[in-house]
């Protein structure tokens, strides 16, 4: 027997979880599209409407347009070798059972170690003079980069670090999608005598198609959201070369206190993840399956 | 000449029950073997072990006279029907069908002919577009089915590959694959629970029970000469009657009649007499009866079950004359097959015959 729960009980049940995302999501969101309209400079009590003049300004300049280009570098380059690397490291792991727990806890301590510390760290490996890496570099005879004021090389040590933070996470997410494929797909391909290379591309990819697609909207936010690591490391420098589009936002809004663009920027940045996200899940209908 | 060859194999899963204590087995060339036994007995695992998809815990293996205990899965060019399918949920049945000849670099005109030439047998040409997902248990199970037979294998295991259809379809299958064996000669182990599917297709029968081989002959012989009572309940439907008679004076008795059983060793104070349905007839003149309990309308003929004392018996009749309960049916037994077992170690007692 089901209790019938008329239209009014329902709509609270459902108002409530809604409250604390209505507080701290549709709120702000409402509150910056409003303020991207405005010349706010962020301190004073003043301000004036400006239309679409932030907009406007914002999508014309210099500035903003090398932090799509460092943007689209920098996510390009992170995300296909976290998926890759990760993707890779699943398959190795899951022929160790048993060391398999602890692996599992030391691939997990860098996605949540918080970033601060972790680029602290790396700053220190990075340093040209005294860091770890360049050492052993000279060591080997191998070129040794003034990594954090070359500006080539500056934006790879960015990639470098969010590759590392977030592969081990991706592999935990792969680990898990190849562990819940039934033992008799393999066997299956080994009865037919498949080759490794063959069981992966045929077999193993398109099963976990599923997680590839959600790691790739994760990431490919999760890159658009990178802060951290930039600003312990580089700043957005040198010359403004690791300057993301995040970056930028912050850089206006914080340290020239122009909160129109730097909102406008950020409504920007929304729609931009917004259609990311949008076309992966329109693109998995063909090769995704479930 | 045998070409799989199993000597004293020991299969034990990890830390669990042993499966197999000392298992041997031959497998001729050419021949349909059906291995049939209850449900849990071994018979995937058997099965699995001659794919290479299991290894034994002691013993040898040979294939076609190598020694193949280290050789994988994929090195032994076996197909392989398995009992849960196995489809690839990301491909088309065609796809399913053909993949292992796309794999091993066949050419895209002799895929197609082939994946044709199953789909039509298995009926399943309307499905070909179709994904597992989309598929009824029989349908996947005869994709499967057809992924194994478009391969040109020397030797096809088939665990169970009828078990999820209907009667009329299995029947027709049954058929088919009878005269696919006769067409390609090829080896075939076939892994059922169903007897019928033993007693029709099987060259050989191998019957397994608790991971030990009761017997392993002909459909004929098994039906006829059960080795011991295991295999004469289980092949046969109705099974085989299996009645206690003890001696008395010297005679064994049966309902306080004496049979005239001759040869049975002299310390034997008990016995089993195993007789068909269709070996026990009515009739108005004999002592032993029985009372009538139910009867099973076959359409043909009919099984007329009830007890004889104490104990279960059936007969078979196919003269349509009309039975009722309670009714005393005078019995008589066909003597021209003589199945005996000792009860205590329920194997058949080989020299006893009726007089
Ligand atoms: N991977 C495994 N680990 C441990 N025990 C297993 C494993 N696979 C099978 N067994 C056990 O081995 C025994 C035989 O199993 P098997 O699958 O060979 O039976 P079967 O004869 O094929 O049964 P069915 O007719 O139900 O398919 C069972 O008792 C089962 O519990
Ligand atoms: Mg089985």
């Amino acid at each position: 027997m089901a209790i019938k729960p008329n239209k009014w009980t329902l709509l609270l049940f459902l108002a409530i979880p809604l409250i604390p995302l209505a507080v701290f999501w549709i709120f702000p969101l409402l509150v910056s599209i409003w303020l991207s309209f405005t010349d706010w400079d962020y301190i004073s009590p003043t301000f004036h409407y400006v239309g679409l003049n932030n907009y406007t300004q914002l999508l014309s300049s210099h500035d903003f347009q090398a932090a799509v280009g460092h943007t689209l570098y920098y996510t390009v380059f992170s995300v296909i070798p976290i998926i890759v690397i990760g993707f890779l490291l699943a398959v190795l792991l899951n022929r160790l059972k048993y060391t398999y727990k602890f692996i599992q806890s030391l691939l997990f301590a860098p996605w949540v170690t918080p970033m601060i510390g972790m680029a602290i760290v790396w700053s220190w490996i990075f340093n040209s003079q005294i860091g770890p890496l360049n050492q052993v570099l000279h060591a080997l005879h191998l070129p040794a980069p003034q990594w954090l004021s070359n500006p080539q090389a500056a934006m790879w040590t960015i990639i470098i670090v969010t590759i590392w933070k977030n592969v081990g996470w991706a592999a935990l997410f792969y680990g898990d999608a190849i562990s819940k494929i039934p033992r008799s797909l393999f066997e299956a391909a080994d009865v037919e005598s498949l080759s490794i290379w063959q069981k992966i591309t045929h077999v193993l990819i398109p099963l976990v198609s599923p997680t590839t697609l959600f790691l790739f909207i994760v990431e490919i936010l999760d890159c658009l959201q990178a802060y951290d690591q930039i600003t312990v490391l580089t700043q957005g420098g040198p010359a403004g070369a690791t300057r993301t589009l995040l970056y930028l936002y912050y850089e206006l809004g914080f340290k020239q206190f122009q909160m129109g663009s730097a909102t406008a920027l950020s409504i920007v940045i929304l729609v931009v993840a917004a259609i990311l996200s949008f076309i992966a899940i329109r693109l998995s209908r063909h090769h995704v399956y479930y | 000449m045998a070409i799989i060859e199993l000597k004293h194999v020991r299969k034990q899963y990890d830390k669990g029950e042993t499966i197999f204590n000392d298992l041997n087995l031959s497998i001729q060339e050419g021949d349909f073997t059906v291995i049939v036994g209850p449900s849990g007995c071994g018979k995937s695992t058997l099965l699995r072990i001659m794919a290479g998809l299991e290894q034994v815990s002691g013993g040898e293996i040979y294939i076609a006279d190598k020694l193949e205990n280290d050789v994988p899965a994929k090195k032994r060019n076996i197909a392989m029907v398995f009992q849960n399918y196995a489809l690839y949920p990301h491909m088309t049945v065609a796809k399913n069908i053909g993949f292992g000849l796309k794999m091993r670099g066949a050419k895209k005109a002799v895929i197609k002919e082939k994946v044709q030439n199953a789909a039509e047998m298995l009926d399943l040409t309307a499905y070909l577009d179709k994904y597992p997902a989309d598929l009824s248990g029989g349908q996947m199970q005869r994709v499967a089915l057809g992924r194994a037979i478009v391969r040109d294998s020397k030797i096809y295991l088939m665990d169970e590959p009828l078990s999820n259809l209907d009667a009329k379809l299995r029947a027709t299958m049954r058929v088919e694959l009878t005269k696919l064996h006769r067409q390609m000669q090829a080896t075939t182990v076939y892994v059922t629970h169903d007897q019928t599917e033993a007693m029709t297709m099987a060259d050989r029968i191998i019957v397994l029970y608790e991971g030990v081989i009761q017997q392993t002959g002909t459909a004929d012989e098994i039906y006829t000469h059960p080795a011991n009572t295991f295999v004469a309940s289980f092949i046969g439907i109705p099974p085989m009657n299996l009645l206690q008679a003890s001696r008395q004076d010297g005679e064994f008795c049966l309902a306080g009649q004496p049979l005239n059983i001759s040869k049975v060793p002299a310390d034997q104070t008990d016995l089993i007499i195993g007789l068909r349905p269709e070996d026990i007839s009515p009739t108005f003149d004999s002592p032993i009866a029985m009372t009538v309990d139910v009867v099973e309308n076959m359409g043909a003929d009919q099984y007329v079950h009830g007890t004889l004392g104490a104990q279960p018996i059936v007969f078979r009749d196919s003269s349509h004359t009309h039975y009722h309960q309670g009714q005393s049916v005078g019995l008589h037994f066909n003597r021209h097959i003589s199945n005996f077992y000792d009860p205590q170690t329920t194997q058949r007692l080989e020299e006893a015959t009726w007089q």
